[in-house]
């Protein structure tokens, strides 16, 4: 999963980024709203930690440009002042959830787990596909019951195909996901994770669609709707 | 409270009585001027008379003959004429010859010689009038005893003449003093009238809808509206600086209590734990401090409406979403066409705090209803907005408790605990209230009601 960072303060940024990586998630950071305008614009995340209070352009106008561009990734806004008018214009600019300075790390990191898979459609904190389980909130992969280890690679192309489970994932997409962008992408390493959680939880669950890329799901159910 | 004088009063009266004064010396005067010519010309005209008379009368040894040349005035002849003249011996007591305009009136004959040749003396006419009479004594060479020439004359054109004058005067000088009371009047009321315009702009900067004396004041006035703008522009600048030095302290503070919140590096956890709590309280200080600090001395500003349905929907829309997970249906009833007579982040503020209060508690439902009110004796129209939640409810007796700082009801929900307390002090602000009650929903109705207005279908406010 890959979350843009949008937050002047250093120090915060900071905090939330090395959080955010301990979680295996991609980070991508900005400064200013320019900036961070310009990353959520070009690239894909999924999930953007956006301040309110940013300097050359505030964080209401960067959502309200990225939503009228049909940007449409979750946003979780940081106020500032905890006022209800801050939320209200956050919130009519396109937010999805907010945190109020100063936060607990924890809060933000669940808000972000939550938005990534509410956008996903997911309504609880458990993904499942088969009698494969991966709950977001700890990381935790089991199958029927037994914990899986997976390195932060194969547990990211997991997660991933998991909150989008049942569509078909491309290679690109993924690897964009999957990186960060000092990592020399290499799209038949892709194919390598996916060789190895194949081994690890069945091989029979992850499918690979000719030309399209990779699919998640459960070969025994019933065909879920497209 | 004691009466206090008025600088008006003071002129209007003062003026008043020296116009009073002067006017009635004046007319005194005016009129003895005019009467005292006049009463000179009658009496001049009597002596002119007499000497006539005098002139025309012949001594003889057995009488007198008199009129020897006519005295060519015909009110001698004319039965009680008013002027008479009348011919009387001093010595042997008698009177020899009279007018024929005195018929049977006779002038009295002086019993007592006085030295005086000639005498002026008031008398009672024949027909009750008032006779100015001039008696000359004469005697003549050769002729024996002396003898007393009189003529009297009716003051009574001349003193209808008096009257008739002092009656116009009167009547002018009276207008004249009267027209000087009203440009007295006119004058003192418009000349103070700048002070009434100070007292104007002054309620209008109470009153928050200006914020300095503005217009032309004249020279004397001047000074004063001078200084009052510079008093004022001072305070403003000292409550600025002060919300400043308050913003940011707070500020200030937030990023030291964030590394607080998250310093991850704690020797136990229980220490964490305590210093999360803490900088968890110092925030919700800070947030109400900061909110506190905002309205000081920020009369509200009464020319801002903000209307009701757009901000409604504002909110619930954005709490719903912020609750979606739960599924919190946050509901609007009524709203259109009304509107809260003060600033939109004022009412955001309360609403959001009241919707989320609500949302934490229910278990599917919040519903907002806003009505206006005729309220009797607090000034025009008032809304309410009651949020309503179909939650567990807070029994009656506790909620009292709910509007302490940092009390929260419950502990088992996140929140600063200072919601409430906020909505009720932004409400003060602006003479509302906020109040809790049983809901139709079974759960807690939280009912604000503030200043309001209807919001006529062109646009025009409707109080």
């Amino acid at each position: 999963m890959r979350v843009l960072i949008v937050e002047d303060d250093r120090d915060l940024n900071r905090q939330l980024a090395t959080a955010l990586r301990g979680e295996n998630y991609i980070v991508d950071v900005a400064f200013n709203g320019e900036e961070g305008h310009f990353l959520g614009d070009t690239e894909s995340y999924d999930a953007v930690v956006l301040d309110l209070g940013l300097p050359v352009m505030d964080g209401v106008s960067v959502l309200t440009r990225w939503r009228a561009e049909s940007r449409d990734m979750p946003v979780l806004i940081l106020t500032a002042r905890d006022t209800w008018s801050e939320k209200v214009a956050g919130f009519d600019a396109g937010a999805d959830d907010y945190v109020t300075k100063p936060f607990r790390v924890e809060e933000v990191l669940a808000r972000i787990r939550a938005l990534i898979r509410r956008a996903a459609g997911h309504a609880s904190a458990e993904l499942s596909c088969g009698n494969v389980r991966l709950d977001t909130r700890t990381g935790r992969v089991t199958l029927d019951g037994a914990q899986v280890k997976l390195t932060a690679h194969e547990y990211k192309v997991l997660s991933y195909l998991m909150h989008h489970r049942d569509q078909v994932v491309s290679r690109t997409e993924l690897t964009e996901h999957i990186y960060d962008q000092e990592f020399d992408r290499d799209s038949n390493t892709i194919e390598v994770f996916i060789g190895r959680l194949r081994r690890k939880i069945g091989s029979n669950l992850i499918e690979t669609v000719r030309g399209l890329g990779y699919r998640l799901t459960d070969p025994s159910a019933p065909e879920a709707p497209k | 409270m004691p009466r206090t004088h008025s600088i008006a009063r003071r002129l209007v009266a003062a003026a008043i009585l020296w116009i009073a004064a002067t006017l009635i010396a004046g007319g005194l005067l005016l009129s003895n001027l005019f009467q005292s010519p006049l009463q000179d010309a009658f009496e001049q005209r009597l002596s002119f008379l007499l000497q006539n008379l005098i002139s025309v009368t012949e001594f003889k040894p057995d009488g007198i003959i008199a009129e020897r040349r006519p005295l060519g005035e015909p009110r001698f002849l004319a039965q009680y004429s008013g002027l008479y003249w009348q011919i009387s011996r001093l010595d042997e007591p008698r009177i020899l010859a009279r007018s024929r305009s005195m018929w049977d009136f006779e002038i009295a004959i002086a019993s007592s010689r006085t030295e005086a040749k000639s005498r002026r003396t008031a008398l009672e006419g024949p027909l009750g009038q008032r006779l100015i009479v001039i008696e000359h004594m004469v005697s003549e060479e050769g002729v024996p005893g002396t003898y007393t020439f009189a003529v009297a004359a009716d003051t009574a054109e001349l003193v209808s003449t008096i009257e008739e004058f002092n009656l116009t005067l009167i009547w002018s000088l009276g207008v004249l003093g009267i027209g000087l009371v009203m440009a007295v009047l006119a004058q003192v009321y418009i000349g103070l009238s700048p002070l009434k315009r100070i007292r104007v702009a002054l309620a209008d900067i109470r009153g928050g809808r200006k914020e300095r004396l503005e217009g032309d004041f004249p020279k004397e006035v001047l000074p004063l509206a001078d200084e009052l703008n510079g008093l004022l522009e001072h305070t403003s600048q000292v409550l600025a600086r002060a919300r400043a030095h308050v913003g940011n302290l707070a500020h200030a503070l937030k990023t030291p209590l964030a590394v607080l919140t998250n310093e991850g590096n704690a020797p136990t956890k229980e220490i964490a734990a305590t210093v999360g709590l803490q900088a968890e309280i110092m925030r919700r200080h800070i947030d109400h401090h900061l909110t506190r600090a905002r309205a000081i001395g920020q009369a509200p500003l009464l020319r801002s409406q903000t209307e009701l349905s757009p901000v409604l929907k504002a909110v619930a829309r954005t709490l719903g979403k912020i609750y979606q997970d739960r599924g919190i249906a946050v509901g609007i009833e009524g709203g259109d066409g009304l509107a809260f007579r003060g600033e939109q982040h004022d009412l955001e503020e309360m609403l959001g705090n009241l919707v989320d209060n609500g949302c934490k508690w229910a278990r599917s439902e919040v519903r907002l209803t806003a009505e206006a009110h005729t309220s009797i004796g607090s000034g025009g129209l008032q809304v309410s907005i009651s949020v309503d939640d179909d939650g567990p409810g807070v029994a009656a007796d506790l909620r009292d408790g709910l509007f302490d700082r940092g009390h929260r009801g419950d502990e088992t929900k996140p929140g600063s605990g200072l919601g409430l307390s906020i909505v009720r002090d932004i409400a003060a602000l602006y003479g509302g209230v906020v109040e809790l009650a049983d809901s139709p929903l079974r759960g807690l109705r939280a009912k604000l009601t503030l200043p309001g207005a209807v919001i006529e279908s062109d646009g025009r406010r409707g109080n």
